[in-house]
């Protein structure tokens, strides 16, 4: 009896001092089945990082993060369409491997990759169950095209050899009860990120730039993006899954478009690069651009830049394809037009580049102009070089259309709506956002990683957080935050 | 009052609760049975906490004890969800105290105390989401007090000491590096120093009644020589490696060293006892202790070689002066006593300054003891439970730096303070 006494004292004194707090209530609420999370998306929702898709990468994609989240409030297990080990650098990706002064030596990983074919380019198959089903690449009106899934390897890896599937079917057949959806950044992308050049589009269809048809770096025609969009949101909601549809952020944030002029400002004494003239010098060049050197032959003069005298912009190509009796050329304005990160070395070359004239004149080599006449001749930056205005305006006409789309068709299926849009340029604006510290300057920002398009893991877990408080609003859940400060997420990573 | 109580002195308000720990007064064995009451009491073990009680004891006496302290706090970090322990080891904080007669009716005492308060380390959990705020943090000090207490008449005593303390600090956290994602380890580790000193005097209007009043000085423990190491910094090129670098002083091989000093004001206490004996085997005790942590604005370090870009990281603690107020009774009965008492200690840190070494919040204590006297000799044991507040830290005050100085969300302590003393009169 007395051992007894004993042990119920000695049990109560243990106990007692044990504090038992209870954690902070988080719950998925009433409205959730979290028990399979599927994520549909693009490269931002596989975890592209670098210009790359690897291992590293994907285990910080964003629908990763949700999932860790989501699993403290019974939410299912989630897998991801790693590349086995030996093979974990994937597809290649940008490194820094160096610094030349204080400029970063950037390389492209090419060890351990998991390339099994270079043409066409196939990857490592991936076989298991998968529940992120980002596909780097993916425009929203690919969705409806079944021989897609052989012509992107991304898609292609996941499904077994030769198959021609639609990706709302591959998403149909997921059957997942609770899912995420980033969709459609790159039906603007690929006409931003070449400046706004499409290719193998016809260009008597008079809705260029806007296309219906698959052509490379055009843009989805919004009427196109909202047949796919009611078809992909149709196929995830299928089964009566909930979800969090996020919106498509203005590429006019991403370094790609942002940084050069920014560093070319920044690097140059009295800010961006001016062109000083005098009346005559810019009578002269002005002249130069719009001579019709071989009258019918086959040189094609420029518009004219309008020189003036004193401060002058170097001169950008914003070819029309319409007009073929003249190549359209104006004075850029750095506040508007974006040199973009695809010709950092052709800018930055002593010969072709700024230095060697680029923007104004070069010499004439006599290959197209007999030498003489001239010893000079036009020499604009190339279309592809810069997101002129123009297309900027584009872009941003098509991405509103996109998430009006978006955002109607989530709040018809009463799903969350994630405003990526806003919360980027919040993000830009304020160098964060809920505490935590990032800007979208290249490399150093923290936001983008560094293909300066897609984002770092701390990036991508602050888009997991936008995406479950968007969630948890409207849902009436309370699924805990990932706390970015503590965890020190990387960015960038320095050799 | 023959009794010689060996009983655990505790320093613990003082120094436990600024340098982190659980934060218990622990004067006496018997003392903390009765809820920490009793410091008008005649006994040896008032040495520390009213000098001028020790010159009513009878003849002299010796007095050892030791205490267990398990001590432990949850964190339940704002975001949800999850909770994060400490895994403290146990600390046993112990002492010896001797007082000797010497005089007409030995009316005068000559005394030493050695304490060590606290040998108390806080350990959270490995990996655990405040890592950068604090891993690991040890106390270790001692006491050295010389006393000299007189008997002026039956009616009056008095008392003083002076108060040596030497100690050692060791703390240990994680600093997130602003690139590649790395954590690098910070400790600082030193020994201190302090000097101060203690009054107090008991007055017995009647045998049955005493009241005590005493004052200890703030002391304020400077360590002049401190190291300061920086650990797994990665060694990266270029630009970006440089910038790191500059953070870091005398960095070599991934390791920055420096030395630093800082203060730590271990604040001063007035102490109000009152005993009422109402009888040869029941006595009263009601105790309050006005604490002057006001003190206590902020826990700086100054490094010898700029860190981060300062040679000073300062953390604000704004601690409020507070009064702890508690009640006491023993019942003896043939060489038995049964005691038992509880207290209240309002927290002196304000919303917002909790941090991961002293989460602290109102707690209430509870406690139980037992003796027994056979001849000159007391066996006495207690047990002290402590029960803080849960408490949420919100609205984190910000360092010199402009980061946060503890983690937002919930807070919960408790401890069980188990003591056991031995003293003999003589």
């Amino acid at each position: 009896m007395k051992k007894l006494y004993l042990l119920v004292i000695v049990a109560f004194l243990f106990n007692a001092c044990k504090p038992n707090l209870d954690p902070i209530p988080v719950t998925a609420g009433k409205n959730l089945d979290l028990s399979k999370y599927v994520a549909i998306g693009n490269s931002l929702t596989a975890g592209y990082a670098d210009g790359g898709l690897y291992n590293k990468a994907i285990m910080y994609s964003y629908p990763n993060f949700i999932a860790k989240q989501l699993q403290l409030v019974g939410g299912g297990e989630f897998y991801q369409p790693y590349f086995s080990e030996d093979k974990k650098n994937g597809s290649g990706f940008l490194k820094i491997t160096g610094w030349n002064a204080n400029a970063p030596i950037i390389q492209n990983e090419t060890n351990q990759l998991a390339v099994v074919s270079p043409t066409p380019l196939r990857l490592e198959r991936y076989t298991g169950p998968n529940n992120n089903l980002g596909i780097p690449g993916l425009r929203m009106i690919e969705v409806l095209s079944a021989p897609y899934a052989q012509l992107n390897p991304f898609f292609e890896r996941l499904l077994p050899p030769l198959t021609t599937k639609r990706y709302v079917d591959f998403v149909k057949e997921t059957n997942g009860t609770f899912f995420t959806l980033w969709l459609g950044n790159n039906d603007v992308l690929g006409y931003a990120i070449s400046g706004g050049d499409p290719t193998g589009i016809d260009i008597s269809d008079n809705s260029y730039p806007y296309s219906t048809i698959f052509a490379p770096n055009t843009i989805t025609l919004p009427l196109a993006f909202n047949a796919a969009a009611d078809s992909l949101i149709n196929a995830a909601t299928a089964n009566g899954a909930k979800g969090a549809v996020a919106l498509i952020p203005d590429v006019a944030t991403i370094p790609f478009v942002r940084f050069l002029n920014q560093q070319i400002a920044n690097t140059t004494p009295g800010g961006f690069p001016k062109i000083t003239l005098t009346a005559p010098q810019a009578a002269a060049l002005n002249t130069l651009y719009t001579t019709d050197f071989d009258g019918p032959g086959p040189y094609v003069p420029y518009s004219n830049p309008n020189f003036v005298a004193g401060d002058n912009y170097f001169v950008i190509s914003i070819d029309n394809p319409y007009t073929t009796n003249v190549r359209e050329v104006r004075q850029m304005n750095p506040q508007t037009d974006y040199l973009l990160l695809s010709a950092q070395s052709l800018l930055a070359d002593p010969v072709n580049g700024l230095a060697g004239g680029l923007g104004v004149v070069k010499p004439n080599d006599g290959s197209t102009i007999p030498n003489p006449p001239v010893t000079q001749l036009p020499n604009p930056i190339p279309d592809w070089a810069v997101l002129d205005a123009t297309e900027v305006s584009q872009i941003r006409f098509a991405t509103n259309a996109y998430n009006n789309k978006l955002r109607s068709a989530a709040d018809i299926k009463g799903l969350a709506v994630v405003d990526a849009n806003t919360i980027f340029n919040q993000i830009i604006q304020n160098n964060g956002i809920d505490g935590v510290q990032l800007n979208s300057a290249f490399i150093t920002g923290g936001l983008f990683s560094l293909d300066g398009i897609h984002l770092t893991p701390k990036g991508y877990a602050v888009v997991a957080n936008q995406f479950i408080k968007a969630i948890n609003a409207k849902y009436e859940a309370k699924i805990p935050l990932i706390d970015v400060n503590s965890l020190n997420l990387p960015t960038v990573f320095f050799p | 009052m023959k009794r010689i109580s060996f009983t655990i002195l505790s320093l613990c308000t003082a120094l436990l609760a600024e340098a982190g720990g659980f934060q218990v007064v622990l004067q006496g064995v018997r003392q903390t049975g009765m809820g920490n009451t009793g410091s008008a009491l005649a006994d040896v073990s008032n040495m520390f906490y009213n000098p001028g009680a020790v010159g009513f004891i009878e003849g002299g006496g010796v007095a050892a004890g030791v205490n267990g302290i398990w001590a432990n706090t949850e964190f339940a970090p704002s975001t949800g969800g999850v909770i994060y322990k400490t895994e403290n080891p146990v600390s046993t904080p112990f002492y010896l105290h001797a007082a000797f007669g010497f005089g007409k009716d030995k009316a005068i005492k000559a005394g030493l105390s050695v304490v060590t308060p606290y040998g108390s380390t806080v350990q959270w959990e490995n990996d655990w989401i405040g890592k950068t705020f604090l891993e690991k943090i040890s106390l270790r000090a001692i006491y050295i007090q010389p006393t000299l207490a007189y008997k002026i008449n039956d009616q009056i005593s008095v008392g003083a000491g002076f108060q040596y303390v030497l100690g050692s600090v060791n703390l240990q956290r994680k600093v997130a590096l602003p690139v590649n994602g790395a954590f690098a380890d910070s400790k600082l580790e030193g020994k201190a120093n302090g000097i101060g000193w203690n009054v107090g005097l008991v007055y017995r209007p009647v045998e049955q009644f005493s009241i005590g009043v005493s004052y200890r000085s703030q002391v304020t423990a400077k360590v002049d020589d401190g190291t300061a190491t920086f650990s797994n910094i990665p060694m990266l090129d270029g630009p970006v490696g440089a910038q790191l670098a500059a953070n870091f002083p005398n960095l070599s091989n991934g390791t920055s060293t420096t030395s630093f000093t800082s203060e730590l004001p271990l604040p001063a206490v007035l102490t109000v006892g009152l005993s009422w004996n109402a009888n040869e085997s029941f006595s009263l005790n009601v105790d309050a202790r006005y604490t002057f942590w006001g003190t206590y604005k902020e826990l700086a370090f100054n490094f010898k070689d700029p860190v981060a870009g300062s040679t000073l990281s300062a953390s604000p603690r704004n601690y409020k002066d507070r009064i702890v107020i508690g009640a006491g009774l023993e019942y003896r009965k043939s060489g038995v006593s049964v005691r038992t008492g509880a207290y209240y200690d309002p927290t002196p840190v304000q919303e917002g300054y909790m941090t991961a070494e002293t989460p602290d919040a109102n707690t209430a204590y509870l406690a139980g003891g037992l003796g027994y006297k056979f001849g000159k000799v007391s066996i006495d044991a207690s047990v002290l439970y402590a029960n803080r507040e849960k408490r949420t830290n919100r609205n984190v005050a910000l360092d010199n730096r402009g980061a946060p100085i503890g983690p937002t969300g919930d807070f919960k302590t408790k401890a069980i303070v188990g003591s056991f003393g031995v003293s003999f009169a003589f």
